[in-house]
């Protein structure tokens, strides 16, 4: 994909950044509460979902409404709360409660190491080939610009893997791009710690997600052991399943774009605005929706706006897409069914060798 | 600086092992930081960890100061010094914002009612203090630092204060808390614009007739510090410890006074009054203002010395001083490089917007200063 020059953009740019300045000067009060209040409700869920489980024993309703209530619960922390607390969106209230830098999640991952290649790497480099390992995750092949290997044919069972198993793929994220346990040494890595700080943090966090759901919980409810040790394992089964459902649609649809190395040097900022449009896709749907995909659902504005706070995306949106149709860019958005079933397409076509494919080298 | 922001405890084993719990269960250091936001859908105040201070009351001293009374908790707060003062955080419009205060009242007023007073002075281009006079309601909680600082009143019991507008707030604490013996060997020489706007001007005739000597000066007409005004008090500087409290520039000049009036200098204490809350001044030459501006770090005691209209921005500063600043995209899309400013006002390169001048977090890679710039590296 080309991306047309500077000039071109520069207007372009200028719209985008009056309406972050616009939408900006609106934030406060009203985002305060709701970040305040979901942190709080989130809480609240958790804990009688927790509490719910152990009470499975009384009917196997009581356990499915504590499984799916986990599982919601995880979502909300992971996605509405975690992902965007930790892409600074709230950092304008100098709360300590709500700081992005010390912020920690229900999840696998840690979150120092997913704030690194997260917020820096994907975000900065979206959809360069080679600079956003977001892009296929180093497991799939969703584009031509990756030569096809053997292992492609059944890439549609490892993509069903990594989804049901995502938060474990965010936890090895890093340590796979550092080449901590296999392959050769990273040769320019950025790594601002240790290699054995790295290997620490990676071990402590995926130990303390471990024990907390499979250990401590089924322990101290012991007579029903079970019954929590499986309840969890769902609860975080499905909130893989749906964060990673959510995130494949927003990055490999089907009329996203990739991009170059060689293409982003120097590159203007509305020429970053462009790339940031044509690497995302939204989904459409009801606000209680854009809350359960942590507003993912507008990726779009996500990636233009990474840091304005993310229920704000939705009346972004309808600016945004104007001032493409202007410039003529395309916006891609669609409801999730059409969405998901053109990420499913993306995997299988490009699991076979395409005419125009470069071939592997060696 | 303050007990807010940081959250360090003396580690021992068992809070060590309190820690790791919490962090395996609710992801935090402390079981109150995961239950806060639910007491908080009951009751806004728990939101903060900060020590909470209700507002008791508010008084006009004059058209230009005001001072509140707050209620603080005797744990939290613990106590304080005469000329200590204490960071006070506001929330204006959700975002938490936070400026210095002298303590105005004694230390004994604490012990008998729980109470501090903050005198405040309204500043024409600020974001709190005009703000906070209109907005601030009986009942309502701001929050408050610990008590600091190292103005504090020495065992020689001849003193001379000078103190300049709002500058006397540390300055009548003293006072108010002396006692009669020390009142009857000291002086206050206080610079005011227009005597009839006088504040605490109750408090300094009861004062006077308490033995104290008071000498108010209006700078409108009297002109500033000097000599003769000294001479007024008949004062033997030789035996007396000075207190000073105002601008910079006129502290420097008492300073430099004094000195060459033959007072040692080991015996000249002072409290700066920088104007602090103003955010919204005008930064349009901010070279005419100032011929250099220093950025300081606090954790590591560096110093960068740059022109105002400099083109680097904090990131690099640090980095020049080989500190160690995260940082990833450099462009201010990821947060890596983000860092707590405890004064100073910088410039977002990426927004185009001014700062706040008090404590809060900005990303270092976007940020120019704009004043001196005070950072928790
Ligand atoms: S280094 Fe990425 S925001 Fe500053």
């Amino acid at each position: 994909m080309t991306i047309p020059n500077r000039e071109k953009l520069e207007s372009f740019a200028k719209e985008l950044d009056a309406l972050r300045t616009e939408t900006m000067a609106k934030v406060g009060d009203k985002d305060a509460r709701y970040i305040r209040r979901l942190i709080g409700l989130q809480h609240c869920l958790e804990i009688s979902s927790r509490i719910l489980m152990v009470l499975g024993f009384i009917s196997p309703a009581l356990w499915v409404l504590a499984v799916l209530m986990l599982a919601t619960a995880k979502i909300l922390d992971n996605m509405e709360i975690g992902h965007n607390i930790m892409h600074g969106q709230y950092e304008w209230m100098n709360d300590p409660l709500i700081n992005g830098r010390n912020f920690e999640w229900d999840i696998a991952g840690d979150a120092d190491s997913w704030r690194r290649y997260h917020n820096h790497e994907h975000h900065t480099y979206t959809n360069v080939i080679g600079k956003d390992r977001d892009f296929g995750y180093g497991l799939l092949r969703l584009s031509d610009d990756i030569p096809w290997r053997p292992k492609n044919t059944w890439q549609i069972i490892t993509y069903l893997n990594l989804s049901a198993l995502f938060e474990w793929g965010i936890a090895y994220h890093e340590v796979a791009a550092e080449r901590l346990f296999i392959g050769k040494k990273r040769k320019n890595s950025s790594l601002p710690i240790s290699r054995r700080e790295l290997k620490r943090a990676f071990f402590s966090k995926i130990g303390k997600q471990g024990f907390k759901d499979y250990i401590f919980y089924p322990l101290i409810c012991w007579p029903v052991a079970l019954q929590v040790l499986t309840g969890n394992a769902i609860a975080n089964v499905l909130r893989n399943l749906w964060t990673s459902t959510i995130i494949f649609c927003g990055h490999f649809t089907d009329g996203i774009h990739t991009f170059r190395e060689n293409e982003i040097k120097g590159e203007s900022r509305g020429q970053w605005y462009y790339r940031q449009i044509l690497g995302s896709s939204n989904i459409k749907g009801g606000k209680l929706f854009h809350i359960m995909t942590g507003h993912l659902s507008h990726q779009v504005e996500h990636h233009l706006f990474p840091d304005v706070p993310a229920p704000r995306y939705r009346e972004m949106a309808p600016r945004v897409q104007e001032i493409c149709l202007e410039y003529g860019i395309p916006y891609n958005t669609g409801r999730f069914g059409k969405q998901y079933f053109d990420v499913l397409k993306r995997i299988t076509k490009y699991s076979f060798p395409t005419a125009t494919a470069a071939q592997p080298t060696s | 600086m303050t007990k807010y922001f940081s959250q360090t405890a003396p580690t021992t084993a068992l809070t060590a092992v309190y820690r790791l719990f919490t962090e395996i269960l609710f992801n935090t250091n402390s079981i109150s930081s995961y239950l806060r936001p639910i007491a908080g859908l009951f009751d806004a105040k728990y939101y903060n960890q900060s020590c909470p201070a209700k507002v008791v009351s508010v008084k006009n001293q004059n058209n230009n100061i005001y001072t509140v009374t707050l209620k603080v908790p005797k744990n939290l707060f613990g106590d304080f010094k005469a000329g200590q003062f204490v960071s006070l955080y506001v929330e204006k419009n959700s975002r938490r914002l936070q400026r210095t205060f002298s303590i105005s009242s004694t230390p004994s007023e604490l012990l008998r009612h729980g109470t501090i007073q903050l005198s405040i002075s309204k500043q024409k281009h600020g974001a709190i203090t005009p703000w906070l006079c209109d907005n601030i309601s009986i009942g309502q909680h701001l929050h408050v630092s610990e008590a600091q600082g190292e103005f504090i009143l020495k065992s020689n019991i001849k003193r001379l204060f000078i103190a300049a507008g709002s500058g006397i707030t540390p300055i009548i604490s003293m006072l108010r808390s002396m006692q009669l013996s020390e009142l009857s060997s000291s002086t206050l020489i206080f610079y005011v614009r227009d005597k009839v706007e006088t504040p605490f001007s109750d408090e300094l005739t009861s004062l006077a007739s308490a033995g104290l000597n008071v000498e108010i000066i209006e700078t409108t007409s009297q002109g500033r510090f000097s000599a003769e005004h000294l001479a007024q008090c008949k004062i033997n500087l030789l035996d007396c410890d000075a207190y000073l409290c105002g601008p910079k520039k006129m502290v420097d000049e008492c300073a430099t006074q004094l000195e060459t009036l033959g007072a040692s200098k080991n015996s000249i204490y002072y409290e700066l009054f920088a104007l602090t809350d103003n955010s919204t001044l005008d930064p349009d030459h901010p070279s005419q203002r100032k011929s250099e501006i220093t950025v300081s770090y606090s954790k590591s005691g560096a110093l960068s010395k740059v022109a105002p209209d400099t083109q680097s921005s904090l990131l690099e500063l640090a980095e020049e001083q080989k500190l160690d600043a995260l940082s990833g995209c450099r462009i201010g899309v990821c947060h890596q490089c983000v860092c707590t400013k405890t004064s100073g006002r910088v410039f977002n390169i990426k927004t185009g917007s001014i700062s706040d001048s008090g404590e809060e977090e900005i990303q270092l890679c976007i940020s120019k200063p704009i004043d001196n710039v005070a950072l928790a590296l």
